[in-house]
């Protein structure tokens, strides 16, 4: 399968090619629930997750969700 | 709402921005503001907005002042183990600045008595501890379009951000990004927290706070992040989620 290079949370991470978010979070050990995604500097809310494919050169960031106070 | 000569020498620091001016000081003085948690960020937010010299502030919390908030709750001190946060805090507030009018508020916010508390604020400052008071908080802003400014904070990691559906209506709301099915990895209780990780996040949330009530600066539509290990913030343009069931039909008009 062909792969792309792109950017997880500043590192250089190499993914199979056609990869969509939400299979994004779960290659990263990370539960779909508690995360929230940025891709290249904007908010991709939730119901984007399936259908936003990751492209060569995307930087993503993926965090966890904090709700102290 | 004229300035006194006192004012105007109290305030001459921030009068001095041409950003705020008499009319920015004024306005700050017309306003009035709710403050819905008092605990790390809320008793912060509380001294900044009453020194700065907004006129009335409303404080909302249900808990009481126990010794392990000492340590980043600085408005609050060994006498005060037991009391209510928001009834305490009114008390010393009103005693340094006693020309802003508080008011404290015991009972803890929900859907059911939200909409009372909220539809007197010109603007919100959610700095509650759990998601479900964020979530009612960010339903009944979103319902009376009040602009809301959210923080959180634990661990090392911070957030902030604005909902304002009537001057960004394309950045959604608190729903949009975390919905109510989010896990909460980590609260201050669970994973722990340093007082000046509280006190960065309360500044930010402040001061984008007043420039909303001063009407100046960029402060809507972007979800800052901040990470007090790598010393970094970062920052991304918020997107509304078409399909949120709380403001969608808001902002669809």
């Amino acid at each position: 399968m062909e792969n792309c290079e792109i950017m997880i949370n500043d590192d250089v991470v190499l993914i199979p090619k056609g990869l969509n978010i939400a299979g994004l979070i779960a290659r990263q050990n990370m539960e779909q629930k508690s995360v929230a995604v940025v891709c290249n500097g904007h908010v991709v809310p939730r119901g984007y997750w399936q259908g936003r494919l990751c492209e060569e050169t995307d930087k993503i960031e993926i965090f966890s969700v904090v709700a102290g106070g | 709402m004229p300035l006194s000569d006192e004012e105007f020498i109290r305030y001459s620091r921030q009068i001095l921005l041409p950003e705020v001016g008499e009319l920015g000081q004024s306005a700050l003085k017309r306003a009035n503001v709710l403050v819905v948690g008092v605990g790390g960020l809320g008793q912060l937010v509380a001294q900044y907005l009453a020194a700065a010299g907004v006129g009335c502030l409303t404080l909302v919390d249900d808990d009481r002042v126990e010794v392990s908030n000492l340590p980043r709750q600085l408005l609050f001190d060994d006498q005060d183990i037991g009391e209510y946060k928001s009834l305490c805090a009114r008390k010393k507030l009103m005693k340094r600045y006693p020309d802003c009018e508080i008011h404290g508020i015991t009972r803890r916010i929900s859907l059911a008595n939200a909409g009372d508390i909220i539809i007197q604020a010109d603007i919100v400052l959610d700095c509650s501890n759990n998601l479900a008071t964020r979530h009612s908080v960010n339903q009944i802003c979103v319902q009376l379009t009040t602009p809301l400014v959210t923080a959180s904070v634990a661990h090392f990691s911070g957030f902030v951000f604005m909902v304002d559906l009537e001057q960004a209506p394309a950045a959604g709301c608190y729903h949009c990004l975390f919905p109510p099915e989010t896990l909460v990895a980590q609260n201050c209780t669970t994973a722990g927290v340093l007082g000046p990780m509280v006190g960065t996040m309360a500044s930010m949330q402040t001061l984008m706070a007043i420039n909303r009530l001063l009407g100046v600066g960029h402060p809507c539509g972007k979800l800052l992040r901040f990470d007090g290990l790598t010393f970094s913030w970062h920052g991304a343009t918020l997107s509304r989620d078409p399909q949120c069931s709380v403001c969608g039909a808001v902002a669809q008009g």
